[in-house]
């Protein structure tokens, strides 16, 4: 029997341009700005050899008829890009893929919503986007209207519902789509907290039936519960394969270690140094109970604005837990002048759990192009639990994000 | 459900393959998109479709105004408000599904990246909305006719030719236009400006023979709308005369077209969502 997906030594290389990734060429006026802003930097550019950047290189899978498999890895490691090619949005530059079986992709709930449009017309339209004719959608509509709870509103516009009825209706859709091949994105649990289980629990029943699926995320619980096998994609590289366990295990251990060769040369940037300085040294091991400064030194060749610039902050499931931008309190400061920059974040003690953390710098302008240019900074620290920190007993990872330097009032 | 669909995500395509099979499955699609932008169109508009009627009588009202009774036009014999709405009306479709097709991806960016299906629907949807606009202003055209005691000829029955000829250039223009402004933002500055080259350039305002001039008859020849504006009121009228040869051309140049923006569609459609 044929594997319902092989994927075989597959590549996907991008350009990187001014700046900005892309596959092919880039913007008109980017490119003649920039030859007046920068005619030697521009003109350097077209002596040199294009650099280019693999997202993606020599993978190779196989998802038997009705496994269910994970696709987990770091920001960056190549998971968005197998999604988009996996789903026919963009295509590979080596390699193929194959499918076998109707395939339903699903990287958003309510693709092509239309907020002018009813609920009714919006079930039809955004059915009719995932693949289903018209005769499923009507077959299933009453059953998809009563999944999202949204009766009374039906021939209401959907910009007159609220942001819960909305994702409500865009999921139901979503979720009633009969594909024998189903490649899910994470963004799958919408809603409040009952909505989510009752999501969860469709997706659970989704992979009952036998299907194929693949899920991509960073969410670890969630692969955990819902996959049997995984991939771990690592700078775009198969880092390991098999049972969905061991394979979160792996990346787990891989999220320790990991350094970056700084000073990290980018055409708009060079960032110098991602220090993370507790007690007045740089150091990788955080005690919990106190704060802890994040500072990036880094240059500017030229002034910049509408700068995104900060840290995030992932646990080591991969969950985003803090983000911090320079500009989050303070518009004026995303506007930087050229030159050298030290910028320094105290982060406050008592707030992570103990655990493995990654504290990764963004830098985009103008909210999507990466002044990076696919350059990964980051420091990988352990915070050791707050001495005074009164866990109750077992200490289970998993049971909190965060905790809270505060003291409750008892009368 | 058919389960035995092989589909192979591979880094080439033949140029000249035209995935006929993806049409046919994603047909409803089309029909949704089609149907999405005729609802959405004219909603939360105070006089909505009223719209769709007011803007070529508008556009007739100031040129009849201007070129007629300030200027000295030959209408050869035609009532001055039928003449020019005949045209109008076929322009007004050629020139609105130009402009929203030329951003249908640029606008639809969002859905681009998250979703497969046939590019090419978004723009071919927005031309197809479009033909029902014409045919309202169909009901406007009979109306002006009478009230001005004009007659239908026999060539009537030709009259879908035109329309034909329109929609064929005009998809071809938007695949060209479309694809294009994914990946120049610049082309949406350069398509309104190009749409007002068109309507000079064409005889919509004028008659086709009141452009004597060697140079201008070139213009004529080369540009694929002066045929189809020609014939429109020719089918129309009965008169002025036709001018086979330009009307000839702009068959060969609208087919042109038309394959032109396809391949070109076809080759930048794979690198849509990595441009975009």
């Amino acid at each position: 029997m044929l594997p319902a997906i092989s994927v075989r030594n597959l590549s996907k290389q991008y350009f990187i341009g001014t700046g900005a990734y892309t596959a092919a060429g880039s913007r008109l006026t980017e490119t003649l700005t920039n030859t007046v802003r920068h005619p030697i930097l521009t003109f350097k550019g077209m002596m040199g050899a294009k650099e280019s950047f693999w997202a993606l290189q020599d993978i190779d899978f196989e998802v038997h008829e009705g496994e269910s498999m994970g696709i987990i890895g770091r920001n960056g490691a190549g998971k968005s890009t197998m999604l988009k090619i996996l789903s026919q949005i963009t295509y590979p530059t080596q390699g193929e893929v194959v499918l076998r079986g109707r395939v339903g992709s699903l990287l958003e709930v309510g693709t092509g919503f239309h907020p002018e449009l009813t609920g009714r017309e919006n079930v039809f339209l955004n059915g009719a986007i995932l693949g289903m004719t018209r005769k499923e959608i009507r077959g299933k509509f009453d059953e998809i209207v009563r999944f999202a709870e949204v009766e009374k509103f039906l021939d209401t516009p959907v910009k007159r519902y609220s942001s819960g009825m909305y994702l409500r209706l865009a999921f139901a859709v979503a979720a009633h789509l009969e594909s024998e091949i189903l490649i899910a994105d994470e963004v799958l649990a919408v809603g409040d907290q009952q909505f989510q289980a009752k999501c969860l629990g469709k997706m659970k029943e989704v992979y009952r039936q036998g299907r194929t699926v693949i899920f991509v995320s960073h969410n670890m619980h969630a692969v955990r519960s819902l996959c049997e096998s995984a991939v771990l994609l690592k700078n775009g590289r198969i880092a390991a394969t098999g049972a969905a366990n061991d394979v979160i295990d792996d990346y787990a251990r891989s999220l320790e270690g990991a350094n970056v060769a700084f000073p990290v040369e980018a055409s708009d940037i060079t960032v110098e140094a991602l220090d993370i300085v507790q007690n007045g040294r740089d150091t990788n091991l955080i005690d919990g109970t106190r704060p802890f400064d994040v500072v990036i030194r880094f240059r500017l060749p030229r002034d910049l604005e509408k700068l995104r610039m900060g840290v995030y902050v992932n646990n080591a499931l991969g969950d985003e837990i803090v983000r911090s931008f320079f500009s989050d309190w303070d518009r004026s400061k995303e506007n930087m002048k050229s030159g050298s920059h030290v910028a320094r974040l105290s982060f406050p003690g008592k707030l992570l759990v103990n655990g493995a953390y990654t504290i990764t710098m963004g830098v985009r302008r103008q909210g999507s192009i990466d002044l990076l240019a696919g350059h990964r900074i980051e420091r990988n620290i352990n915070v050791a639990a707050p001495t005074d920190f009164n866990s109750g007993g077992l200490v289970d990872p998993y049971q909190a994000a965060v905790i809270l330097d505060r003291e409750w009032e008892l009368d | 459900m058919a389960s035995n669909k092989e589909k192979i995500i591979g880094p080439k395509r033949s140029f000249w393959e035209v995935n006929l099979r993806d049409i046919w499955d994603y047909r409803e699609l089309l029909y949704f998109l089609t149907l999405r932008q005729i609802k959405t169109k004219y909603k939360q508009t105070a006089i909505g479709i009223v719209w769709v009627v007011l803007q070529p009588l508008l556009t007739m009202a100031i040129f009849a105004l201007i070129f007629y009774r300030v200027g000295n036009f030959n209408t050869g014999g035609i009532a001055v408000y039928p003449f020019l709405f005949s045209t109008l009306m076929l322009w007004t479709f050629f020139s609105s599904a130009l402009n929203s097709g030329s951003q249908s991806l640029v606008s639809n960016a969002n859905m681009i990246s998250k979703i497969y299906f046939p590019r090419f629907l978004l723009p071919l949807s927005l031309a197809l909305a479009g033909l029902l606009d014409y045919v309202i202003s169909w009901g406007v055209f009979v109306f002006i006719m009478i009230a001005t005691g004009e007659a239908f000829s026999s060539w009537m029955v030709f009259i879908w030719v035109p329309l034909v000829l329109s929609f064929v250039l005009v998809t071809g223009l938007t695949f060209l236009f479309s694809a294009m402004a994914a990946k120049y933002r610049d082309v949406q500055y350069i398509v309104p400006f190009f749409t007002t080259l068109l309507l000079f350039a064409s005889p919509i305002l004028y008659p086709l023979n009141a452009a004597q001039d060697p140079i201008l008859r070139t213009i004529m020849t080369l540009n694929p709308l002066a045929g189809i504006m020609d014939a429109q009121r020719f089918f129309v009228f009965g008169r002025p005369e036709m001018d086979m040869t330009v009307f000839a051309s702009s068959i060969v140049v609208s087919i042109a077209v038309f394959v032109i923006g396809l391949l070109y569609f076809k080759k930048y459609e794979r690198q849509l969502a990595d441009v975009i």
